[in-house]
């Protein structure tokens, strides 16, 4: 900017939309910003434009805020502070409630589930009277081979004479 | 300083001193006052208004975290202006929440009107314009940089100087006009339909 000559360009326009927000201007150049206005049709209309693309965020922008309830905000964020405030013996009740637990909870019951119905040897050797497989006999001692139906166990069964 | 700016000024320094003090009353003022600003904000930036909940709620707990460090170097509000711009761009530069935010633009029921907007007494016409600007608006927003949505937002929608701005945003205040300046021609196409229209009208 000349001291004569306001030369038109995208800060001129800028400032001229609200020259108080720019806190380096003084108020004597404040006023030669306004009477150039005046006179000059590019950099109003420009400023008609800039108004006029301020309207219409605002409206679009107000709209989709005005829909959002900031009621809840409060009430959340002191739980928490309280929350933190607290020793951390007392905050794991916080920790227990149904909500949290849900998914630890589901994962330990499948776990388990897993463990009785698939784990190998979780089933009872006993499955019912068994089979006599093999037998080997001799003076001093005997060996009995047995299998159990169900399970499929092998049972040795040695027996000195 | 005149009386207004220095009654303000005791006052921030006043509620600084209470809430390093972890007076209850003191974080509730602090929430009262400014929840709907900094809400604003980090909707300008995020545009979703479920994570700008979250996001605001998240500044107070850092606030609450942080006070004692504060030394007051800035106004207060400068520093929850930052915290929340900050949170919203860590928001926004997370890729799926970018990606969720590009590929699920506000959706028309089957009926083709846009549910939850406005209440019964609005004519669907009005409606059905709210809702395009609306759409209008994000992808508008959306095609901007980080930095210029932000300066726009802070701009438009809290008033905030040149020089506010870029203490906001450690930047230099020749970025924020930059900034600002490409912001503006990039809207001023994207909703050339809605301001040629505000500008007709008397």
């Amino acid at each position: 900017m000349t001291e004569n000559n306001i030369k038109c360009d995208q800060n001129l326009v800028d400032l001229l939309y609200d020259p108080e927000l720019n806190q380096d201007l003084d108020e004597r150049e404040v006023v030669r910003l306004k009477e150039h206005l005046e006179t000059c049709p590019p950099c109003q209309q420009a400023l008609k434009e800039n108004q006029a693309l301020s309207k219409v965020f605002k409206a679009g922008f107000a709209n989709a805020v005005s829909r959002t309830s900031l009621e809840n905000i409060e009430d959340r964020v002191m739980d928490k502070i309280q929350s933190r405030s607290l020793p951390w013996w007392r905050r794991i009740p916080n920790l227990l409630t149904p909500r949290r637990m849900l998914f630890p909870a589901t994962a330990v019951a499948a776990l388990l589930v897993v463990l009785i119905l698939y784990f190998p040897g979780s089933r009872s050797i006993n499955g019912g009277p068994s089979a006599l497989v093999s037998y080997l006999g001799g003076e001093t001692s005997s060996v009995m081979i047995f299998e159990t139906p169900n399970t499929r166990h092998t049972i040795i069964w040695f027996e000195e004479i | 300083m005149s009386n207004k700016v220095h009654s303000k000024f005791q006052d921030e320094k006043d509620l600084v001193s209470r809430l390093k003090q972890g007076q209850e009353a003191a974080y509730r003022i602090l929430i009262r006052s400014y929840q709907g600003q900094l809400f604003s904000i980090a909707y300008g930036i995020t545009m979703d208004r479920e994570e700008s909940l979250d996001i605001v709620q998240e500044v107070f707990l850092k606030v609450h975290q942080n006070i004692k460090n504060f030394r007051g170097d800035s106004g207060l509000s400068t520093w929850l202006h930052r915290i929340t711009v900050n949170q919203s761009l860590n928001w926004q530069r997370k890729w799926k929440r970018r990606l969720k935010w590009r590929h699920q633009p506000l959706e028309k029921d089957e009926g083709g009107d846009y549910p939850e907007l406005g209440d019964s007494q609005e004519n669907p016409e009005t409606l059905y314009h709210k809702g395009e600007l609306e759409i209008a608006l994000q992808e508008g927003l959306n095609e901007l940089s980080e930095t210029s949505r932000t300066v726009f937002v802070l701009r438009e929608i809290e008033g905030l100087s040149y020089d506010e701005i870029a203490e906001v945003l450690n930047v230099k205040k020749g970025t924020v006009k930059s900034r600002l300046f490409l912001a503006r021609q990039k809207l001023k196409e994207r909703l050339s339909e809605y301001v040629n229209e505000t500008e007709e009208k008397p």
